[in-house]
């Protein structure tokens, strides 16, 4: 096993790490830290698969930058949704997930 | 460089901590202390990015990725909590705890299978892949700048940044149109320390800003990093309460954020008197260019940036008395 491979299963894993965060937790910033760490995996994945060339591939690394910002870009407009649903609804979860003791 | 794609004990030792945290922030019952852990999970990526040859990202990780996000997911926190008039036990409530076992496991086994398919893939896909970067270094010469990255953000691939910085506009007008409730009345006024360290940090992030910004051109850094360092420092203003004058708040504030996305559709077209396809800029125009479009967006991207953290439009000049 190489670092790139290394790095890359360890993509993976913090990849399902992440899925279930997101798909498990109800409280809403939960969702979108989760959010965050799944894509930092997927560029982890990326920029480590991308490393087994000849020396860093440019390319990928731009789209791992653009990615950054793009995710920033969701991330703020993903809390400002939390905080107006939570000013009209007084919830900070999805109605889908109350039905389960709630969080109040 | 084949030797350094060799796992050694620090590249194991990385791996597993990062793991480690993830899963801590992943399962930890208090939110506030969650967040913290991501912005200690963002400066461990940063040092991958960095093991892997990517310093270009992991200057752009640490100050947006772990730096901003967390002051925006902390500002939102806090929010929240002000706003509810509840018990303080509420911070530990919203994690997986609260759903039935059942449902616990299925998601586990689920995200589990994911995580096992991925892994395969890593090692079927397959490795003597030459990549993008030959090509890229081959067309470097006629891009006006030396650092690879940056001649794919701003020329080769300029497309991609022209659509990002327009995603991150959209980002800006939809944060402005759910409007931020009231923000909840601040519990203290800024101390002596926070205003001093305010006074002395921000001469020298902007020192700091239009370095990373000049530097892009021929080693890592360049416009975003640049605009992450500023908008740490608008961030910093924030904090310390202070606000820019109401004048700059309507039409002056908006132009300046829809000035980026301009730059760069301006360059595009810059291609069109020559009967070239747009966004083709060669040699020492392509220098010029890229400087200017540089500067520019520096200034958009974080005044943007800053916007997703404030969450709030500026405030406008007020109605005339």
């Amino acid at each position: 096993v190489n670092a790139p491979t290394f790095y890359g299963v360890v993509a993976a894993v913090i990849f399902g790490l992440a899925a279930y965060g997101l798909l498990a937790a109800r409280h809403l910033v939960r969702k979108v830290l989760a959010m965050n760490v799944m894509g930092s995996s997927v560029f982890l994945a990326l920029v480590a698969m991308s490393a087994r060339g000849g020396g860093p591939d440019p390319v990928p690394h731009a789209m791992v930058l653009t990615g950054i910002v793009v995710t920033v870009a969701i991330t703020g407009v993903a809390l400002a949704l939390v905080r107006r649903h939570h000013a009209d609804t007084g919830t900070t979860t999805l109605p889908e997930d109350d039905g389960e003791d709630r969080d109040g | 460089m084949a030797a350094d794609l060799v796992l050694d004990a620090f590249d194991v030792t990385l791996g597993l901590t990062l793991i480690g945290f993830a899963a801590l922030l992943l399962t930890t019952r208090d939110r506030f202390e969650a967040i913290v852990l991501f912005i200690v999970f963002g400066l461990l990526m940063a040092m991958t990015w960095g093991r892997l040859d990517a310093v270009d990202i992991a200057l752009a990780e640490a100050a947006i990725g772990a730096g901003l996000t967390g002051a925006m997911l902390l500002g939102a926190n806090a929010a929240l909590e002000a706003q509810r008039h509840r018990a303080p036990a509420d911070r530990r409530a919203g994690g997986a705890e609260g759903r039935r076992p059942g449902v616990r496991l299925g998601l586990a086994l689920l995200a589990a299978a994911t995580a096992a398919t991925l892994a395969v893939a890593m090692f079927l896909a397959p490795t003597d892949v030459e990549g993008l970067r030959p090509l890229v270094l081959e067309h470097l010469a006629d891009t006006g700048v030396t650092n690879p990255v940056t001649a794919v953000l701003l020329n080769v691939r300029v497309y991609d940044t022209l659509l990002e910085i327009a995603v991150l506009l959209l980002g800006v007008v939809a944060i402005f149109a759910l409007g931020a409730p009231p923000p909840p009345p601040a519990a203290t006024p800024a101390g002596p320390v926070l205003l001093g360290a305010v006074r002395l940090l921000l001469p020298v992030t902007v020192l700091v800003a239009g370095y990373l910004l000049w530097r892009g051109a021929h080693a890592p850094g360049g416009a975003f990093q640049a605009a992450a360092v500023l908008a740490g420092a608008g961030v910093l203003w924030s904090l310390a309460q202070r606000r820019l004058p109401a004048r700059w708040g309507g039409l002056p504030m908006r132009a300046a954020l829809t000035a980026g996305t301009l730059a760069l559709v301006a360059a595009g077209l810059a291609a069109l008197p020559r009967a070239e396809p747009l966004w083709t800029y060669r040699g020492e125009r392509a220098h010029a260019i890229t400087i200017a479009v540089e500067i520019v967006a520096t200034v958009a991207i974080s005044l943007a940036l800053l916007a997703l953290y404030t969450a709030r439009a500026p405030a406008r000049e007020e109605e005339p008395r």
